[in-house]
């Protein structure tokens, strides 16, 4: 068993925690005040460095880094910006990633290589007002007429919304079948007639990624655009979020350690009672048990990745990535908002902000509460018991 | 530590070998700037302990008076030399083709320079030339006395530490001076010296040309990267950031603001140095009218010299800084200007 | 053309602190870098191939084991290939700038066809920016020192800003290249892989290069430390404002800090 990180992937955190460290960290504030995504010019920069694209192979345009460059990635970016990592992990880890687990050799040339050299940015289109957590209670309808669909419903907190080019959206096209054969996915150009951005959501946490509502009005679809198998979309859906799940688990490491960096760094800076508060034990115990936490994420999150590369199961251990990556988050996050006192407080220092935005980890990308049902039907699978939720 | 081991040689303390190569003397090159001189009183001192003469060559101009006077017992002009005009001084191809051949048939038992453009350009080329070891950027220069090798101490890391390099029994061996700490050199007007002009006609070819004079454009400064920070606070007053500008400039460092500067408008949040803004960790940091509170001076942790201006005695940061002074910000930034 | 640059790879200063009071280094984390001027050196080299066809950039490095990762990070910022010199000789040997000079310019002659050396011009740790003219000396090659951007490369002849002349300079040429002469560019991410996938690093022993242990004997050699004086915080100056900012310049102009 070699745990090490292999060399290139150590090269390829440097190379991004240089890019998010020099380029996206100076403007931080623009990207926490704007409405429409990140600044163009910082969106273009991330294309020509080819951020939108490390985990696909490179003839389709992308980086060949894999899950595991990928977790990288997030892993770093979340650190300096989860509002940017968000833009980025929806973008490569359910839009462009349900393209390439199921679509044509056709679909992925003309949409996965233009998304994976960031020419275009995608979105992914599951959640509606009335099917959250229930995803099996989509209402989106896809009617067929002569040679495409026509698509009416509405999505919302869809990241990415307003700001993509291609969407990835899940409809009923059965409505008799429902979840067992009755919900197809299809792949929509925003600039379609029919495709509108209805509402922008005003948002705790990562301001600076644009979440929206889309309504879908007679938007007609080709049938080239079906991507997998009609009556088959539930499933591309939900093997698309079971791979991006493990993400989030890089994303909250990310933003974990990041935490725990500043913590340290001040504990060993800031003086109190005759002396660094490192030399106090309610900071050391604070510490440990961040540190402690932030490790086992840690190997959870690359073993999962290496799960996923090496073409084994998965399902289990990336819902644990999700489910543990937020609370460990959670949890970090407040115990450094706690070392730095009052000072963290402050609007001027991060904490304040990466409070609010560690918070959303809990709740998107199937709440804990799915998690915890995905992990638990998968161990009692094992022993014959099938799990309805 | 060398005038000590100076005293001791003067004394009768330690007596070094004889000479038993053919290398001979303590030669220094110049162009003959004041650093020059200087090394040429550090070569006086360690001649003294050698039992061994000073040779200077001097590269451009003629002015040998000051050079015998700190104790070269000769000089050698290379000014008219060669005959083809070119001017050794600034030109290291010419210099080297030119000096060369005479240093090796001359055959020094030690070759010292300042820091300057010659020993930056011209001795580490010399010495590979010459087959010699070379020390650059000495702060102590002393010899061992079981064989008459040099021993060096130089600064590594940008001086957060010293290095002592001793040099094989095998000469010449060569080292170059950071003369800005050394003291104005002793010039005794009675000493005698000779002069020589060194033999026209060797080649001083050059396969380098200067086309014409350049500016480079000014490329802002990014505060983490900087080695020099100059940052006002609020006791230096909105008036005073202009002259804290004029001073970065021509001190070749970035201007920066504490917490106080920023929040009255004076300087943009890039320029903030605070824990709520940027660290930075130049080798000069000077903080002009800033009070130092624990959330500035946690921003400034990793500065190598801190020089602190505050009118109020009490102010924490005078007490952190290596160098303060209590006075006015914006008069000490003037005469700090005028000094430079 | 070939232009090579000169990789050296130190240990980085940010994980070690000195305390001058115990006279000890203490090294915290043992990471290395690549020496920041070199990552200068590597970007004008970068340039000279944007935009002109049939350049190859190699990048060049000395030293143990270790030094393969500076060279996959040359790679991933600009350079087409790399040489490791290495040899299990050289370990023991603790080569000097004289020999390192004489190896490098042997390798330089075994590529072929190099026309342009590029070097940091100073290196972080040791500050003796001695190698750079030794190198030019053992190839027998021009210096062009303190170059901020290369403006012209002709069939014989490359001309070159520095901070207040433009010189021109025969070719083959070495050029030395300070830390703020330009801004080194990010890694390409699909460059890091190709890095470790598909480029390749040669490795050259004492033997591929024609020496042997005996030939590289060093002239100079490091046999212990010094610490600096310890720092004296809150230390006043006297005087009326004028005595006081001239004592202020002199201190800081001994220190070479201004």
């Amino acid at each position: 068993m070699d745990f090490a990180f292999p060399k290139e992937q150590q090269l390829l955190r440097k190379a991004f925690r240089e890019f998010a460290e020099q380029e996206i960290a100076p403007r931080i504030d623009a990207i926490e005040h704007s409405k429409n995504g990140p600044p163009a010019d910082l969106m273009q920069k991330a294309a020509e460095y080819g951020v939108f694209g490390v985990p696909f192979p490179q003839e389709y345009g992308g980086m060949g880094a894999g899950e595991a460059g990928y977790c990288i990635l997030i892993e770093e970016l979340n650190r300096i910006s989860p509002s940017f990592a968000t833009v980025v992990g929806a973008h490569i880890g359910i839009g462009a990633m349900s393209i390439y687990l199921d679509g044509t050799e056709e679909q992925k040339q003309k949409y996965l290589v233009p998304m994976a050299r960031g020419e275009k940015i995608g979105a992914f289109a599951l959640t509606e007002p009335g099917a959250g957590s229930d995803a099996a209670a989509t209402r989106t309808r896809a009617v067929r007429e002569g040679d495409s669909y026509i698509l009416d419903g509405t999505k919302h907190y869809i990241t990415n919304g307003s700001i993509c080019d291609v969407s990835v959206v899940l409809a009923l096209t059965d409505p008799a079948l429902g979840q067992r054969g009755g919900m197809t996915a299809f792949i929509v150009e925003s600039e379609w007639e029919g495709f509108k951005v209805s509402k922008l959501e005003d948002k705790m946490g990562i301001r600076g990624s644009p979440t929206c509502e889309i309504v879908l009005d007679g938007l007609r679809v080709p049938q080239e655009n079906v991507l997998g198998s009609v009556g088959l979309g539930f499933v591309t859906f939900m093997k698309t979020l079971d791979v991006g799940r493990t993400t989030i688990g890089a994303a909250s490491l990310g933003g974990a350690q990041y935490m725990l960096d500043l913590a340290v760094e001040w504990a060993v800076t800031r003086e109190a009672f005759g002396g660094p508060i490192a030399q106090k034990q309610s900071i050391q115990w604070m510490v440990a048990d961040m540190a402690t936490e932030i490790e086992a994420l840690r190997s959870l999150v690359y073993r999962t990745a290496w799960l996923i590369d090496t073409g084994q199961p998965f399902s289990r251990e990336a819902a644990m990535c999700k489910l543990f990556g937020s609370e460990v988050c959670a949890r970090v996050t407040d115990k450094a908002l706690q070392i730095f006192g009052a000072l963290g407080y402050s609007r001027h220092m991060p904490l304040e902000r990466a409070f609010r935005d560690a918070r959303i980890s809990e709740i998107f990308e199937g709440t804990n509460e799915i998690q915890r049902i995905v992990i638990a039907a998968n161990i009692f699978q094992e022993h014959g018991v099938r799990i309805h939720p | 530590m060398e005038d000590f081991e100076y005293l001791q040689a003067l004394l009768g303390g330690e007596e070094l070998p004889e000479v038993t190569t053919a290398f001979r003397d303590i030669w220094v090159l110049t162009d003959g700037a004041p650093e020059g001189l200087k090394v040429v009183d550090r070569a006086r001192n360690l001649a003294e302990t050698l039992g061994a003469r000073v040779q200077v060559v001097l590269i451009r101009g003629e002015e040998t008076a000051d050079l015998i006077a700190a104790g070269a017992d000769r000089v050698h002009l290379a000014a008219g030399y060669p005959e083809s005009g070119a001017d050794l001084a600034g030109d290291t191809e010419a210099a080297l083709n030119a000096l060369a051949p005479f240093l090796e048939e001359a055959a020094p038992e030690f070759i010292l320079c300042a820091d300057d453009w010659l020993g930056q350009e011209l001795a580490p080329r010399l010495a590979q030339r010459l087959g010699a070891g070379l020390a650059t950027r000495c702060l102590e220069l002393t010899i061992n006395e079981n064989d008459r090798t040099l021993v060096a101490v130089r600064p590594v890391y940008q001086g957060d530490y010293y290095e002592v390099v001793n040099f094989a029994p095998h000469w010449p061996q060569m080292a170059t001076l950071i003369t800005a700490p050394l003291s104005q050199p002793y010039l005794d007007p009675h000493r005698e010296g000779e002069t020589e002009v060194l033999k026209p006609g060797l080649s001083a070819a050059s396969r380098v040309r200067v086309l014409g004079e350049t500016v480079l454009p000014e490329t802002p400064l990014s505060l983490s990267r900087a080695a020099i920070v100059v940052t006002g606070g609020a006791a230096l007053g909105v008036a005073g950031f202009e002259k804290l500008a004029d001073l970065a400039r021509r001190l070749g460092g970035a201007m920066a603001g504490a917490r106080e500067a920023f929040e009255l408008g004076w300087v943009e949040k890039d320029q903030l140095v605070d824990v709520t803004g940027h660290k930075v960790a130049p080798r000069l940091y000077m903080a002009f009218g800033v009070a130092g509170d624990v959330m500035h001076t946690a921003a400034i942790k990793e500065a190598k010299f801190v020089v602190a201006v505050h009118p109020d005695p009490g102010a924490p940061i005078l007490a952190q800084a290596d160098l303060g002074i209590v006075g006015d910000p914006c008069e000490v930034i003037d005469q700090l200007i005028a000094a430079l | 053309m070939k232009i090579v640059v000169t990789i050296k790879q130190i240990l980085d200063p940010a994980g070690f602190t000195v305390n001058r009071r115990r006279e000890r280094v203490f090294v915290n984390r043992e990471e290395y870098i690549i020496n920041p001027a070199d990552l200068n050196a590597l970007e004008m080299a970068a340039c000279a191939k944007d935009g002109r066809q049939g350049v190859e950039v190699i990048a060049l490095g000395l030293g143990p084991a270790r030094v393969d990762d500076a060279l996959r990070e040359a790679i991933a910022r600009g350079a087409d290939r790399a040489i490791h010199l290495s040899d299990p000789a050289l370990a023991d040997l603790k080569t000097d700038a004289a020999g390192a000079a004489r190896l490098i310019a042997a390798a330089v002659q075994k590529i072929g066809g190099v026309r342009l050396v590029l070097c940091g011009a100073v290196a972080l740790d040791s500050g003796a920016g001695e190698l750079p003219g030794r190198l030019a000396e053992a190839l027998g090659w021009p210096m062009l020192a303190q170059v901020h951007s290369i403006d012209q490369i002709g069939e014989g002849q490359v001309r070159v800003s520095r901070r207040t002349e433009r010189v021109e300079s025969d070719l083959p040429a070495l050029l030395t290249v300070p830390h703020d002469a330009n801004q080194p560019r990010h890694m390409l991410g699909v460059r890091v892989v190709q890095a470790y996938r598909q480029k390749s690093v040669a490795a050259w022993g004492l033997s591929d290069l024609g020496f042997t242990p005996n030939d590289l004997e060093p002239l100079t050699s490091v046999a212990g430390r010094r610490f600096p004086p310890e720092r004296t915080p809150g230390t006043r100056l006297e005087g009326s404002i004028e005595e006081a900012v001239q004592s202020l310049v002199a201190q800081l102009r001994a220190k070479e800090l201004i």
